[in-house]
This record gives structure tokens, C-alpha cells and sequence, in this order.
């Protein structure tokens, strides 16, 4: 069978508001499913729902048939669901060596010696992969970093942590065109590998060349409307109102 | 990196005079006073750590820029655990004009531990130009650990730049949240975010001090 995150009939409450209700989406491991909406439609908090941020208020996600409510973050991240943030958090004194490295480790079976000439080696080749300058791996974890640059640092991550799902909260804003191109390759290298890809975002042009499985529309609290990357063309050109 | 060893044995009257380059002073005992005297174009970068000493610590550092064009950077840390109690008194005084200190304290406290910071900058009347500034942050790791912060200052001259701050928190739950999003435990999420605090102090040690 394949593997498959889903998310059924999924309440959620955001500040004492009702943010989603009964949405239900499935995502297919391997397939890239993109979600659009209004700004405050719910979709950020969606994903951070996934990832155990914001409790739900009723329904089931789960993940290849196991359930990943009420999980702690650490263990729904270890079962494969990785959350590229829009706006991640600045850690200084924790280089992204550092972040990485422990982040593996957390996921080693135990009794197992930590391969270090990997890390370095698969590292190495994710960064060439991102563009970015071996020193990238001594810098801060996003302590200074712009907005593209943390944007890239996010997806070295999802690289390196090898989850079965990444959800991309707006992975596309604020970069230029070459890092969009960047991030185009890296998201396709993801699917190659068979990693499920969920991606929110406002804006479609960047979305032709991934030639995604499923566009969605968020409106309600719930998935108004599924289509493919027409949908996504007719919502930029013709706005919501055109879709709904 | 050469790193000077001040005298663990401090003379009677405790005034030791500071080299240029980093010096840090080490096991003195849990309970010691002293004043280090910075001479003309004198750069010292001073670095210590508290909290190995003992159970009960009680420092009096006194670092006076006696002679024009001194300057001092200072980088203090100090780690409480268990029951620890720890105090730190500092003082900066400038005592001639053209002078320049600046000192950041970082502290730590968990389970029971209490720290004190009391901090004085003292801008003597002769000492015009000079600048001084105190920094210092504090992370409290437990519901019963304590931190006391007491910046001062004291400033008898004109035409001198000195500013002084503290601040008490905790862990950033948005930190601990990303560290734990990528599979990392809240336990080691605690311990790399109270390491990283700690960074900054402990990457001004050259590398020959005891500390790295």
C-alpha cells in the first residue's frame, strides 16, 4: 500500500476562533499537492496543526495509518513531517551544523555510532545544491540571515533530515529568481526521493515548473476546491472571487 | 591565541595590573576580592567563569582604567546548579579621561540556584571622553532559581557615552518549538538553547583558556 499523509474532517481553533472546519485532504507520498487562499484562510495554521504547534479541536491526521495527534513535535518530526516555517526563528550560538547533527542524531537508532564523514560528505553536496557557501555550515542558524537565505536554509534542512512529508509555508516568498530556481530543483530532488510535498502559497507562476499533483483551494474552513495547476492559474489571474 | 594567567595567588593589597592582550584569572578561591588596574594603552580582554569555585561564591572585581587610552573588554559567565549561590560585584571605574570598558555578564541559574549581579559603572570627574557600557543577560532554568540584577551607574563628568542593562528570562518557547520541530527533544532542545546562551561569552576565550 502506499504511504500516505492524511488529514480527515480536521476542526481547528486559532485564539478561541474557528480557523478550520471539517477539512479533509490526503497527500500521496511521492506527489507535490499545493494549497491557495486568502490571506488568514487558514492555511499556515494548518501545517502548524500537522506539526503539532496548535492543538486540533477534533478529527484524525495521519500518517501511513497512524495517527499523529497528540504526539509530541519531536516524535511527529522523527515519523517524517518536516514544517519549513515562513518566518523561522533566529538561533544564536547554534550553528546549522550544529542544528543538523543533533537533529540526526535524535533520529539514530540507538547503539549506532553517528557517521560524521557522511554528515560532512551529504552536507557538503546539499549546500552545492542550495547555493550556498560551505560556511554556511559554521554561520548561526538563521541569526542575520535574510529573508531568502532563511528560506534556503529551511530547505537544507528538509534535505538533510530525508522526512517522508514537508509542508512549505510560503517557501517561495521573498526570493529572487535564480534562488525560486533553486528551490524549483530542490523541491523536485524531494520528489524524486518519494517525499510527499505540501506547499502553501499565494502565487502560481513559480508552481508550472513542478507540475503539481493537486491544487487546492481553502475557503470556509474547508477545501472548497481541488483541480490541477489550471486552478492555480485562474486564481492568479482572476483572483478568488472567479473560483468560488 | 596567547592567554595570560593572572596570579592565583593574590598579592596582600589585591591589586593586580593587567596585561595587554586576554588574561583571565583562575581557582581563586570561592571568596575573592581584587582590583585589576589597566595602564596607558593598555588592551585587556578579561574573561572568567563562575561557578566551578564551590557552593558559595562571592567575587569583588574592581577594573580600574588609570591610565589614558586603556581599554577594557570584559566577558564574564557564570552557571549556577543545585543549591549554588553565587554573587558578583563589579565595579568599572574610570579614573582618567580617554578611557573605554566594556563588560557582558551572562549568567544561568537552575534547579535552586541564586545569583546576584550588582554592576557599578563610576565615571570619575577627571575621566571626560571615556565610555562604559554593561551588558548583562540572564536565563533562569528553574521555577525555583533566582537572579538578582543591579545595574548602576555613578557619573561625576561631562562629555562621557556609558550605558548599562539587564534583562531575566527564560528558554524561548518559539526556540525550543523550531529545535523540537526537526525531532530534537525538549531535554536536548533545553540543553543546546542554554548552550548557545552561553556562546557568546565562550567564544571570546582564546582557545589555550581552561574553559574550551
Amino acid at each position: 500500500m502506499r504511504d500516505v499523509l492524511a488529514i480527515r474532517d480536521l476542526y481547528l481553533n486559532v485564539a478561541g476562533k474557528a480557523v478550520l472546519y471539517g477539512l479533509s485532504l490526503a497527500i500521496p507520498a511521492g506527489e507535490i499537492h499545493v494549497i491557495m487562499g486568502r490571506n488568514g484562510s487558514g492555511k499556515s495554521s494548518l501545517l502548524h496543526a500537522l506539526v503539532g504547534q496548535i492543538p486540533v479541536a477534533s478529527g484524525a491526521v495521519t500518517l501511513d495509518g497512524e495517527s499523529l495527534l497528540e504526539l509530541p513535535q519531536e516524535v511527529i518530526a522523527r515519523k517524517g513531517l518536516f514544517l519549513a516555517f515562513q518566518m523561522p526563528v533566529a538561533l544564536p550560538g547554534v550553528t546549522v551544523t550544529q542544528l543538523l547533527r543533533a537533529a540526526l542524531q535524535a533520529r539514530q537508532e540507538k547503539g549506532k555510532l553517528f557517521n560524521h564523514m557522511q554528515f560532512h560528505d551529504d552536507l557538503e553536496a546539499a549546500m552545492e545544491l542550495m547555493g550556498m557557501d560551505p560556511s554556511w555550515a559554521n554561520r548561526h542558524v538563521n541569526d542575520g540571515f535574510s529573508g531568502g537565505e532563511r528560506k534556503r536554509c529551511e530547505m537544507l534542512q528538509a534535505i538533510m533530515l530525508k522526512p517522508k512529508y514537508v509542508l512549505l509555508d510560503e517557501i517561495d516568498s521573498g526570493l529572487d529568481v535564480d534562488a525560486t530556481g533553486i528551490m524549483v530543483n530542490a523541491i523536485r530532488l524531494l520528489q524524486r526521493r518519494g517525499t510527499g510535498i505540501l506547499i502553501v502559497t499565494h502565487h502560481s507562476r513559480w508552481l508550472e515548473a513542478l507540475n503539481p499533483n493537486g491544487v487546492h483551494l481553502l475557503s470556509d474552513g474547508v477545501i472548497l476546491r481541488s483541480g490541477d495547476m489550471e486552478l492555480a492559474r485562474t486564481i492568479e489571474l482572476e483572483g478568488f472571487q472567479a473560483v468560488q | 591565541m596567547e592567554c595570560e594567567k593572572l596570579s592565583t595567588v593574590l598579592p596582600a593589597d589585591g591589586i593586580l595590573n593587567a596585561p595587554d592582550g586576554f588574561c583571565f584569572i583562575d581557582d581563586l578561591p570561592a571568596e575573592a576580592s581584587y582590583e585589576l588596574r589597566l595602564d596607558t594603552h593598555t588592551h585587556c580582554k578579561f574573561v572568567l567563569h563562575l561557578g566551578p569555585q564551590g557552593q558559595h561564591i562571592r567575587r569583588r572585581t574592581i577594573f580600574s582604567l588609570c591610565g589614558e587610552n586603556a581599554k577594557l573588554d570584559a566577558h564574564v559567565l557564570i552557571q549556577a546548579a543545585g543549591n549554588q549561590c553565587i554573587e558578583w560585584l563589579g565595579i568599572q571605574r574610570h579614573l582618567v579621561k580617554n578611557t573605554e570598558s566594556n563588560l557582558l555578564i551572562k549568567s544561568t541559574a537552575e534547579n535552586g540556584a541564586k545569583i546576584s549581579i550588582i554592576s557599578k559603572i563610576i565615571i570619575d570627574a577627571p575621566a571626560t571622553e571615556s565610555c562604559a557600557h554593561f551588558q548583562n543577560k540572564n536565563l533562569v532554568l528553574s521555577s525555583r532559581a533566582r537572579v538578582i540584577a543591579r545595574p548602576e551607574l555613578e557619573i561625576h563628568a561631562n562629555d562621557v557615552h556609558c550605558s548599562h542593562g539587564a534583562t531575566i528570562g527564560g528558554i524561548d518557547p518559539t526556540e525550543e518549538f523550531y529545535l523540537r520541530s526537526r525531532g530534537i527533544s525538549q531535554r536536548a532542545a533545553k540543553t543546546i538553547l542554554q548552550r548557545a546562551f552561553a556562546e557568546e561569552i565562550l567564544c571570546q576565550m582564546p582557545n589555550d583558556a581552561p574553559y574550551n
